[in-house]
């Protein structure tokens, strides 16, 4: 029954559409004879002189003919340096070439787009002409006979308003309110506002030119006329969509240059670890200095935070590499752990650097929370000894910490301290498995791993060795991934374990690195803190006098694999 | 050694005004000298406005010196037969430059051939 009604609706429907799908018909056909009238310009049109661009982006047309003696065709007419400039356009011309040197742009602009080494595709309909180049820069040119628009409907944008229409083959365009087009692209000329853009655009044959006029009462004596033409060039079977995401230009100070990649040591070639890092990843230096930079860890947001004992301070260093204090005051900081929950520990470690002159001061080396308020949660063993020179902090995430000194402790949220593992020769860096059911600590070139049952600590074992350090102090910072993998840095680099103990691989470092972090929004930076660093003038930064040294830099690695969130 | 095999002869007259198409002044780079590095690519950035390959050369001491080598734009190395895979990381090539005027580790490609002599990609025109 319902099915019945549905069908009579419908029925009823079209007898209602009949006479509307006639006129739709009648407007079709008309419309077809109007496309058959229209030129058609398929194709992809690469300004004249830019045709046969070399793979290095060199145009060959003008080495040719300086090669052969010939004069040097003007591939770029368009930059106007023929243009008959008032004296304010001169100069104007002039300061916009004086601050083009390095200068980035995102794209080409009008009137530069019908110049450029990027090709145009030219679609045609009775109502509109759309000109489109490969990356994304449009221009829709309305033939449907309307005026241009009032001026209060108007304002400058870099591909202006354009009205047309076709004396025979020829599309004939007015342009208005184009931004000043150097605003937007630095090789642009620096056309006012005001400037009107005048273009009759005729195939002639397999090259189609366009006759421009450009009338600028502000900075022109009189109309400039100019010709750019476009022919195509082989190669282009479709029309990519290029983004404009890597403009290298940069400027020495006499030339234009190349923002190089590499430098400080981090031109080497990493291997690439399944489902850790992929080939071509480079370290990049993110931050360097005279004092340390230790005892990682990251914000819930992903910053970075390090430790740095000499300025009593714990500092964030963000993803764009700004570095501040984050935490002052932190006597001796030598390093931080974030717990899941938010919850900051630090470890101070008072007057104890070995490096200084010498130090003296009453307050004990401590386990800290920092945050709003701060308290101290442990600053001596049972016995009430010193806890002496604290090494490395993980959080515990239930207010207490595992710290190294000497031997592995554990430090509970009420100051209670358990020994955890005595080492065969030192500890180092300590940190736990994502599941929380291990705890890893380094014993010089071996990583022990440790059953945690609820927190508590039960059987210990050899997880991995660091085999390919034969000499130096062994492991010292310590990280894991989402997945459960486990890095160590070590005198070969960064050691990759399996959660099993399998050695993944060994990711080299520009400097022997210390202590590590994932960070950044998604986790998937790795930062390393590395000891030594450049000065300005690029040598390695030597103290003057006998103290240590404890300069450092911060390198960051792009990284397939993502850390603890 | 696998540092750069000296300079060329200058086959381009220098005072070539403004030489280039692309989106900066091709005056950056000597173009009356050519130079030619050999190493293992770290990474091929198929980017715009220009692509690049981020090249790992021993300099003469032996150790590593990471050039980076401009090509014009992915939309021309399209049309000429290249492909972002076109190099990959660890491929060893030989690349013909003319350098930076800067004196940095840079130039601007002429043509790219595997250790063998064999043109990478199509180095047409």
């Amino acid at each position: 029954m319902i099915r019945k009604l549905a069908c009579a609706v419908s029925l009823a429907a079209l007898a209602a559409a009949t006479p509307a799908l006639a006129d739709h018909h009648e407007e079709s056909e008309a419309r077809a004879e109007a496309f058959a009238e229209l030129p058609y310009w398929p194709g992809y049109w690469v300004s004249e002189f830019q045709a046969g661009t070399a793979i290095g982006g060199q145009n060959t047309q003008v080495a040719e003919a300086i090669a052969n003696g010939e004069p040097i065709p003007n591939f770029m007419a368009l930059r106007g340096a023929d243009a008959p400039w008032t004296e304010d356009g001169l100069q104007r011309f002039a300061d916009v070439r004086a601050i083009s040197r390095g200068r980035k742009a995102t794209g080409w602009g009008f009137p530069m787009m019908m110049n450029a080494a990027t090709p145009l595709q030219i679609t045609i309909t009775p109502e509109q002409v759309i000109i489109i180049n490969a990356y994304n820069e449009a221009r829709y040119i309305y033939t449907d006979g309307r005026p241009m628009p009032d001026e209060i409907d108007m304002w400058p944008t870099t591909y202006g308003t354009s009205v047309g229409h076709w004396e025979g083959d020829t599309l004939v365009v007015e342009t208005r309110m184009v931004t000043t087009p150097s605003d937007f692209f630095h090789g642009a000329p620096p056309f006012s506002e005001e400037a009107v853009y005048h273009e009759r655009i005729t195939l002639e044959g397999d090259r189609l030119v366009s006759q421009m006029v450009i009338e600028d009462p502000v900075l022109l004596t009189e109309p400039w006329e100019v010709e750019v033409a476009f022919v195509r060039d082989e190669g282009f079977d479709r029309m990519i969509q290029f983004d404009w995401d890597n403009d290298r230009t940069g400027f020495d100070g006499t030339y234009n240059t190349i923002e190089m990649v590499g430098e400080n040591g981090t031109a080497m070639l990493l291997p690439a670890i399944d489902g850790v890092l992929e080939a071509g990843a480079a370290w990049e230096v993110a931050w360097t200095g005279p004092m340390t930079a230790d005892g990682m860890s990251v914000t819930p947001e992903g910053h970075l935070l390090f430790a740095q004992e000499q300025s009593n301070a714990i500092w964030r260093l963000t993803p764009d590499d700004e570095a501040f204090v984050e935490y002052p005051y932190v006597l001796g900081a030598g390093a931080v752990s974030v717990a899941a929950d938010g919850t900051v520990l630090a470890i101070e470690r008072g007057c104890t650097d070995p490096g200084l002159e010498m130090l003296q001061c009453d307050r004990r080396p401590a386990l800290m929370q920092l945050g709003e308020t701060r308290s101290i949660i442990a600053e001596e063993f049972g016995d009430g000894s010193s806890l002496g020179r604290l090494n490395d902090v993980h959080a515990d995430g239930h207010g207490g910490a595992w710290v190294t000194q000497g031997a592995l402790w554990h430090i509970s949220h009420d100051g209670e301290t358990t020994q955890v593992y005595q080492p065969e020769a030192f500890t180092n860096g300590v940190t736990t498995s994502p599941d929380g059911e291990t705890l890893y600590v380094t014993d010089m070139r071996n990583v022990m791993g440790i059953t945690l049952n609820n927190g508590v600590s039960g059987e210990t074992s050899l997880f991995a060795t660091l085999d390919e350090d034969t000499e130096g102090f062994g492991g010292d910072g310590m990280a894991v991934d989402a997945d459960g993998r486990l890095y160590v840095t070590g005198d070969a680099g960064i050691y990759v374990f399996a959660p099993d103990g399998t050695k993944l691989g060994v990711i080299p470092v520009p400097r022997r690195a210390i202590t590590l972090a994932f960070a950044g929004a998604d986790r998937r930076t790795l930062y390393v803190g590395a000891m030594g660093a450049p000065t300005p003038e690029g040598e390695d930064w030597v103290p003057p006098g006998d103290e240590r040294n404890v300069a450092m830099t911060v390198y960051k690695l792009p990284m397939l694999a993502a850390g603890l969130r | 050694m696998r540092i750069l095999m000296g300079l060329a002869a200058a086959a381009l007259v220098a005072s070539a005004t403004p030489s280039a198409d692309a989106h900066h002044s091709m005056a950056m780079f000597d173009q009356t000298s050519e130079v030619v590095v050999e190493g293992t690519v770290r990474q091929f950035q198929w980017s715009n406005p220009h692509a690049y390959i981020q090249l790992v050369v021993e300099d003469e001491a032996g150790n590593p010196v990471e050039w980076s080598l401009e090509l014009g734009s992915p939309v021309y190395l399209y049309a000429r037969g290249w492909r972002p895979r076109t190099l990959r990381p660890g491929s060893e090539v030989r690349v013909r430059i003319n350098p930076l005027r800067s004196g940095g580790p840079g130039g601007a490609v002429l043509d790219v051939t595997d250790m063998d002599g064999n043109a990478v990609g199509s180095n047409r025109r």
